[in-house]
């Protein structure tokens, strides 16, 4: 690999969505270090909140004001390349010798659009269960932690994790959810909160149960089957019995299921890596990782990716692309990890000590690893298609712990959406 | 003979307000008008370049399909078809707008009125209330909205808290249905009395103090006073904070539902100029999303028309 030589003074622009001020840091720091061996560059980091991204994008969009480097994910991937927003970096991948093809498959096709790389995958993300120990210990559970599903493919089930929840849920009376007069109107502490309406949580439990989201060439859904339902089922009766954090709940902790676990509310949380430097910070209780529960077929966890692309706009691609090198190199994935909030997306880092060796909590790191075995990404559907879905998802979630609708109509609902937009991008 | 009758040719009469242009009037117009342009011209610019450019672009796009990401596609007035006739949402967001707006109207309006009597009375302790009931208006919308997302908290909730003290069982407020609306609209209210009050406050200030005294001397008590010298001495001012609080009420209830609900529980708190954000940022319509923006700005048109033809009848200048 060899480094690019750029002549003249250069600014880099790159823009972040991870506006935590530890993330910032982090992107700081790189772009710090970075400008320390290449004295005549230098980069200006910007971060937009990821909430309003869609907004600041279609803004950049129309002004064709994209920095040099932009945050993407597999969501933008497609529509940016159409667009002539990013730029193919093979050719700059192959020019200084980036091992390209080192990231895992799944993380790496994500941003394959054409033949092309449309994005350089920045860390692997999966969703695994996250648990409180200190609430585990008192309820008397020994949570599966040293679990390894390549050693027991069948065991650590969802009825399994559902007898866990169970156990940890708390009334205001100190009854437990398997206990005789536990109320689920007055809940202490849930068992575990789930972002029921995100599609980490949705898909994967179709797939678990043995159906499939959407047909493999794109064209219709197949939601609406026993599968679906039964996973319908298990996102919301959990809620319905009191089990599982309510919507309201955690919409008043910035929609964000993983603040009712930070705020000591919630046992266990279903969550990403770079949930665990705010954990680290907030949660007085020590914590850990485990690994998804199966379902009736087979064990499937969320999985994705963001990662940056050059864009198309760039005035010193090469300069641009030096940055990109060294962020993705091991001093620049090692600032990266340090926060906690990343696991790396490329194979030779998997078991690199400088994030394997973090100390805890959480303590058992190779999970988020060995999960990307039985990890899917999110379908193909179009980007601007989500949010109608989504809302779709939402309101029948909803209806059904309102008590509005069966889970059968809700489904048949979501699927009759799922289908008209399929249906409107042929 | 004299011709007493022959009219002499004489120079046409001029009028005062129009007088002869001499080169130096004409350069000393010039000058003013420079001096206007340079003060009143980046406001004029910016106007133009963040209002009114983007109004006439909004209106255009409201005849095409258009999904920012895709060309957009020209498709007549099928945006208008599909608010009246096809979006099935339509009916229950026009209903939520109007509830929300015509339930905290009169609060919004006669509530500061009394609170601004009360805060003119010069009474001891009169500058600690006025701090007290103008917080809200100095605390931006967005935190406010915060705030109460946390008072209407079912589980720990301090609303919650204190009607369980009379016995009433925990509510979700913000995600029960037939709840969620009236929580909004006292969140509205608490926003909104404090600047209505600033104008009533203004408005009794300018009442002359010898009529109260001549209604005293004729006998009036204090409903009296009010209802005879009071009233009619800030109708002006009350048709102003009408049209005013209708028009935010309308157009600016975004931030507390976003932030508060979401538009939810199945859109029970979903109201047009939500609607409107939803469609333009999350599905990605903006045809369909300034059509409904143009709808929404003829409906205030209409509403303001309509009290602006009404004030004759109650307004007493």
């Amino acid at each position: 690999m060899t480094t690019p030589v750029i002549s003249g003074n250069y600014e880099v622009t790159f823009l972040t969505t991870q506006t935590s001020p530890a993330d910032v840091a982090i992107y700081e720091q790189l772009a710090s270090r970075f400008h320390e061996l290449n004295p005549n560059l230098t980069v200006k980091v910007t971060a937009e909140s990821n909430q309003n991204i869609d907004q600041k994008l279609l803004t950049y969009l129309t002004a064709g004001t994209l920095p040099d480097i932009v945050h993407t994910s597999d969501n933008f991937a497609k529509p940016y390349k159409e667009n002539n927003i990013t730029q193919d970096m093979i050719p700059f991948a192959e020019k200084y010798g980036f091992p390209w093809q080192d990231f895992d498959p799944t993380f790496l096709n994500l941003g394959i659009v054409d033949g092309q790389l449309h994005m350089l995958p920045k860390q692997g993300d999966v969703i695994i269960p996250y648990i409180n120990l200190r609430m585990a210990k008192e309820a008397g559970v020994t949570p599966p932690l040293e679990f390894d599903p390549l050693k027991d493919p069948n065991g650590w089930t969802w009825d399994e994790f559902e007898k866990l929840y169970k156990r940890l849920t708390v009334d205001q009376n100190g009854k437990r959810g398997d206990e005789a007069g536990f109320d689920k109107e007055n809940v202490a502490v849930y068992g575990a909160s789930v972002a029921v309406d995100q599609w980490y949580i949705y898909v994967p439990l179709v797939l678990g149960e043995g159906g499939q989201f959407v047909s493999d060439d794109l064209s219709k859904s197949l939601l609406n089957s026993p599968a679906g339902i039964a996973a319908f089922k298990k996102l919301t009766q959990p809620m319905v019995d009191g089990y599982w954090a309510p919507l309201t709940l955690i919409q008043t902790m910035n929609n964000q299921s993983g603040n009712v676990f930070a705020a000591g509310q919630a046992a266990i949380s279903l969550l990403q890596r770079l949930w665990c430097s705010t954990l680290r910070s907030t949660l007085t209780d020590d914590f850990d990782v485990m690994h998804f529960p199966k379902g009736p077929a087979k064990r499937v966890a969320g999985m994705g990716t963001f990662g940056f692309a050059l864009s198309a706009k760039a005035k010193n691609p090469d300069a641009a692309w030096a940055f990109l090198q060294f962020m993705y190199g091991e001093e620049g994935m090692k600032i990266i990890t340090s926060s906690y909030a990343s696991v790396p997306a490329m194979k030779r880092f998997y078991d690199s000590p400088f994030w394997r060796d973090l100390p805890g909590p959480p303590y058992h790191n190779a999970v988020f690893v060995d999960a990307f075995s039985y990890g899917t990404t999110p379908p193909r559907i179009p980007f601007y298609s989500t949010g109608p879905f989504r809302q779709a998802v939402t309101d029948g979630i909803v209806a059904v712990v309102l008590g509005k609708s069966s889970v059968e109509e809700v489904v048949a609902n979501v699927d009759g959406e799922l289908n008209k937009i399929l249906q409107a991008r042929r | 003979m004299s011709s007493t009758f022959v009219t002499p040719i004489s120079e046409p009469a001029r009028s005062p307000s129009r007088p002869v242009a001499t080169p130096k009037a004409k350069r000393r117009f010039r000058r003013e008008w420079l001096w206007a342009l340079f003060f009143l011209g980046p406001n004029l610019l910016l106007f133009l370049t963040f209002t009114f450019f983007p109004i006439l672009f909004g209106f255009g796009v409201s005849f095409f399909r258009w999904t920012i990401i895709e060309p957009p596609v020209f498709i007549g007035i099928d945006n208008y078809q599909q608010f009246f006739f096809a979006d099935r949402l339509t009916g229950k967001v026009v209903t939520n707008s109007l509830v929300y707006t015509l339930s905290a109207l009169p609060v919004s309006v006669l509530l500061p009125l009394g609170i601004a009597v009360m805060l003119n009375q010069g009474i001891k302790g009169t500058a600690f209330f006025r701090s007290i009931y103008f917080l809200p208006l100095v605390t931006s919308s967005v935190a406010a909205a915060t705030i109460f997302k946390w008072l209407y908290a079912k589980q720990a909730g301090p609303l919650n808290q204190l009607v369980g003290i009379f016995g009433v069982p925990r509510q979700d407020w913000l995600f029960d249905e037939k709840l969620v609306l009236p929580a909004l609209i006292i969140t509205a209210i608490w926003h909104g009395v404090p600047r209505n009050i600033i104008f009533y406050l203004a408005a009794l200030q300018s009442v002359d103090r010898t009529l109260y005294e001549a209604a005293k001397i004729d006998g009036a008590n204090t409903w009296q006073q009010f209802r005879y010298v009071t009233w009619p001495l800030v109708t002006p001012t009350t048709f102003f904070v009408l049209i005013i609080t209708t028009i935010g009420l309308l157009t600016g209830a975004f931030d507390m539902i976003s932030v508060m609900t979401q538009g939810g529980p199945l859109d029970a708190s979903n109201v047009l100029v939500f609607n409107i954000w939803r469609t333009a940022f999350v599905n990605f319509q903006m045809g369909y999303a300034s059509a409904m923006a143009y709808i929404l700005f003829l409906v205030v048109l209409v509403f303001t028309i309509v009290q602006w033809r009404l004030q004759k009848r109650w307004v007493h200048y």
